[in-house]
């Protein structure tokens, strides 16, 4: 690589060093899983650093991060190359009604509900993003945010106990 | 308050506290896939602007009846819109590859492709249907069906075209045979292959 190159991996690896643990934390809320967090992360980067030159110079090379994060997640359900394909970026029983009364541990719950779901429960309740920056991030309207963000909590509320000690 | 709406924050940052991600390889694996990622783009990019410029000035002599060759300057503006195109090489928004250097095309409805000339092979989509087409090279042909594990790993392969062959490679679940059928039918296959080297 030249001078130039070596300059922008080098401004790229710092982001993701600074950046890597709050992306990575919202790809496993949204995967559910380790491994599928740690694939949709790389892939986001990877994006990430494809525009370099010019996410660098954003406002926020994080926003810019975040959302693309998003948008793998939610219109990426495999990756394309076969060779990374095998790589589902949601778990395949997401969605699915678990039985009443049942607890479940928080990324278990999270799996139950529709991908876009998540990602608003992860905007709201995760990033603490505003309902308007939250639809803002995902293309929606507020009222279908809050409406999501509404149906995914009353969805929660039943499958999890929420330890006291993270009581505010 | 003890509302789901006012702890899920907390507990979910609490549930997280212990998932530590290894930023060196995340960084390092995000580096040498967005570099392979331009490459192909780059690759992909110069393979189109070539493309451009061989159908521009072949749809130029066939339909100038020699305009070209008598009018220097028809010429150079029929031909200078094909030059940046093919000098882009990075941060370009995306653009459609299909097709590109690749000797095979999909025309069968629904399925959408992307090729990956470097890699000899292109990602196709049906919904939730996913295959690989690669192409071979027909030095290959003869152990290819020989080999029960090689040809066993296909859903499909094809005759030779020309100094190639292609498979189909089959995504997470086989295909139904009439959806193969359909897809085998809707291939169209070019009479030679120019590989693409590099990369």
């Amino acid at each position: 690589m030249g001078v130039k190159a070596d300059r922008q991996a080098a401004e790229f690896t710092a982001f993701v060093h600074a950046t890597g643990t709050q992306l990575h934390h919202a790809a496993v809320l949204l995967t559910g899983d380790h491994h599928l967090a740690e694939d949709l992360t790389q892939a986001t980067y990877a994006k990430v650093f494809l525009h370099w030159r010019r996410v660098s110079a954003a406002d926020s090379p994080l926003a810019y991060a975040r959302t693309t994060l998003l948008n793998t997640f939610l219109s990426h359900r495999r990756l394309r190359r076969n060779t990374e394909r095998p790589a589902e970026l949601t778990p395949p029983d997401a969605g699915h009604e678990p039985d009443p009364g049942t607890r479940l541990d928080l990324l278990a719950a999270l799996g139950t509900l529709p991908p876009l779901d998540r990602a608003v429960v992860v905007l709201r309740y995760w990033e603490d993003r505003s309902v308007a920056d939250t639809a803002t991030d995902l293309g929606l309207t507020e009222t279908v945010v809050r409406t999501r963000a509404r149906r995914a909590l009353q969805r929660l509320r039943p499958l999890i106990d929420i330890p006291e000690r993270t009581l505010p | 308050m003890t509302d789901i709406d006012t702890t899920l924050g907390p507990a979910l940052r609490e549930r997280l506290r212990t998932e530590v991600p290894d930023l060196e390889h995340l960084a390092a694996a995000s580096l040498r896939t967005g570099l392979r990622m331009r490459r192909r783009r780059r690759i992909a990019t110069a393979a189109g602007g070539a493309a451009a410029v061989t159908v521009i000035g072949v749809a130029a002599s066939q339909t100038g009846g020699g305009t070209t060759a008598h009018d220097p300057d028809v010429a150079a503006s029929t031909t200078a819109p094909a030059t940046p195109a093919a000098t882009v090489t990075t941060d370009v928004p995306d653009v459609p590859t299909v097709g590109t250097a690749l000797p095979v095309r999909v025309t069968a409805p629904g399925w959408d492709c992307e090729s990956f000339p470097v890699d000899e092979k292109m990602s196709c989509q049906k919904g939730a249907l996913g295959i690989s087409i690669v192409v071979r090279p027909a030095s290959d042909y003869d152990a290819w069906r020989g080999s029960a594990d090689k040809e066993g790993s296909a859903e499909w392969t094809s005759p030779l075209h020309g100094n190639y062959f292609v498979t189909i490679q089959g995504g997470t679940a086989p295909l139904r045979p009439a959806e193969l059928d359909r897809l085998v039918a809707g291939l169209a296959f070019d009479p030679h292959w120019t590989r693409v080297t590099g990369g």
